[in-house]
């Protein structure tokens, strides 16, 4: 594997140490999971809104039961009667069980504070105003707070990662201008591919059989072929020629065919930059094409391939 | 407080503890699960589970080695779970090697803010996302991630390759816009 990986780089160097406040409805699952009637917030604050839904809900009954009791003279009014009745009581116990739980909590959480002299400011507030009637501006200032001023020890954690945010960015700049055109695993494949054909013709190869072979996959590790197969002649100055890159080659042809078969560029220069403009003077529209080529390496070895070769504008 | 009397508040049930560890550390981590997951409410409810889960494991950490790095091994495996329990991994067939030639400017990375990245990551099939998470930016090897996931190592290397051939193209993309 190589370790020219721009794109692991970039991820890695802005994402490892990324950080993102999660919203305050974590916490307090979180924190009345492990068994606190912390989350005091949301404790107290569903209770009061039950009881509302519990009232509201009581109301619709009373008014659907007096529905049904008007408009179902014949059918048992007395049931219905009974089942709203039966429904509000259950209502009012579970109105009550939640007002004394949140009456406990409501008790119990001074203590703590109390009993912890230094006492987190932010926790007491947010717990106060959970008590009254909360404003929600001042809920979420409070919350902002470790993070903007490194006031509160628990700050300290947030402070000392975030330069590592600002930092990195900038040392992403030195390493990806080192050109990327050397994908990992493509390495191995042309290597495979190029054994293939020195098989192919071993006579041309001189003497020695089993070195040659060695010094040849050395080679195109040094300086492996790349084959583009997208390229983007759209004149922003990135990607915007087709070229292949490679070792010295002696002979060298290129030609690039369109689907309709009509050749729109050859070359014989083995430096040869595409810039996507046909034989006919034209831009070459985006699409897909073909391309052939043939090179002869210093060892009088052929080497041909084709590719295809996408053009997006 | 250090960090072995702030695990030991958090062990001992004390609320101001347990509240601070959460302080500390859940940013970090809800990165982490945005990373994984594919929108904000799916990764808060992981963040979610994997905080309560290191708070119950806490007793068993063994206070060798680095603590952020054994919470980061739990919400990892969180995300994970949920991913395998949303639906079942789906990993394209190995095909043939493509070959991109999309080259990479410093300029287009630099302007590239990292919600960017986690938007981008976020949109990528699970099977890619996964597997690009953990060795691009977890740092696993291949190795390790195809026992973690049950899949061949030649598989978690080819949706390595796929993935980051597939950002490539995205950035490229954001670049043009």
């Amino acid at each position: 594997m190589s370790d020219k990986d721009p794109i692991k780089d970039l991820f890695r160097d802005k994402l490892q140490s990324h950080e993102v406040m999660p919203s305050k409805a974590v916490w307090s699952s979180v924190s009345s999971s492990l068994g606190h009637s912390a989350a005091s917030a949301a404790g107290v604050g569903s209770a009061s809104f039950l009881k509302v839904a519990a009232i509201a809900v009581g109301v619709s009954a009373v008014g659907v039961a007096g529905f049904m009791f008007l408009s179902s003279d014949d059918s048992e009014p007395k049931k219905v009667i009974e089942k709203t009745v039966l429904q509000e009581k259950d209502l009012d116990e579970s109105i009550s069980s939640e007002t004394t739980d949140s009456d406990v909590q409501e008790s119990a959480s001074p203590e703590i504070m109390l009993s912890q002299s230094e006492s987190l400011s932010s926790e007491k507030v947010i717990s106060n105003e959970n008590i009254q009637d909360p404003q929600p501006e001042m809920i979420t200032t409070n919350e902002s707070l470790p993070v903007s001023t490194p006031s509160e020890s628990q700050a300290n954690n947030l402070i000392v990662e975030e330069p590592n945010v600002d930092v990195l960015p900038e040392e992403n700049l030195v390493s990806p201008q080192v050109p990327v055109n050397v994908p990992v695993a493509p390495v191995v494949d042309e290597t495979q591919v190029i054994t293939e054909t020195s098989d192919a013709t071993p006579q041309d190869v001189s003497s020695e059989e089993t070195p040659v072979e060695v010094e040849e996959s050395e080679m195109v590790l040094d300086k492996p072929m790349v084959l583009p197969n997208i390229f983007t002649p759209n004149g922003d100055r990135v990607n915007d020629v087709f070229e292949i890159e490679m070792g010295d080659k002696l002979e060298f042809q290129i030609i690039i065919l369109n689907q309709q078969n009509q050749t729109v560029f050859k070359s014989a220069d083995p430096d040869f930059k595409w810039d996507g403009t046909m034989l006919n003077g034209e831009p070459a529209p985006s699409g897909t094409y073909l391309y052939y080529f043939s090179a002869k390496d210093e060892t009088g070895k052929d080497v041909t391939e084709s590719s295809l070769l996408t053009i997006q504008r | 407080m250090d960090e072995l009397s702030l695990i030991h508040g958090c062990i001992e049930g004390n609320q101001r503890a347990q509240r601070k560890l959460f302080d500390s550390f859940s940013p970090k981590f809800f990165a982490v699960c945005l990373r994984y997951m594919k929108n904000n409410d799916e990764a808060e409810d992981v963040l979610q589970d994997a905080m309560i889960k290191v708070f119950s494991k806490l007793p068993e950490y063994s206070k060798k080695g680095s603590f952020e790095g054994w919470m980061r091994r739990i919400v990892v495996n969180t995300c994970l779970d949920q991913i395998r329990k949303n639906q079942k991994l789906k990993f394209d067939a190995p095909l043939e090697q493509e070959e991109y030639k999309l080259s990479t400017n410093a300029y287009i990375f630099e302007k590239l803010s990292a919600d960017e990245l986690i938007k981008e990551i976020q949109e990528m099939p699970p099977g890619y996302r996964v597997v690009f998470n953990m060795f691009a930016i977890e740092g696993f090897s291949h190795q390790e991630i195809a026992e973690h996931l049950g899949v061949a190592e030649s598989t978690s290397k080819s949706q390595y390759l796929r993935a980051r051939a597939y950002l490539k193209e995205r950035i490229l993309k954001i670049d043009e816009r």
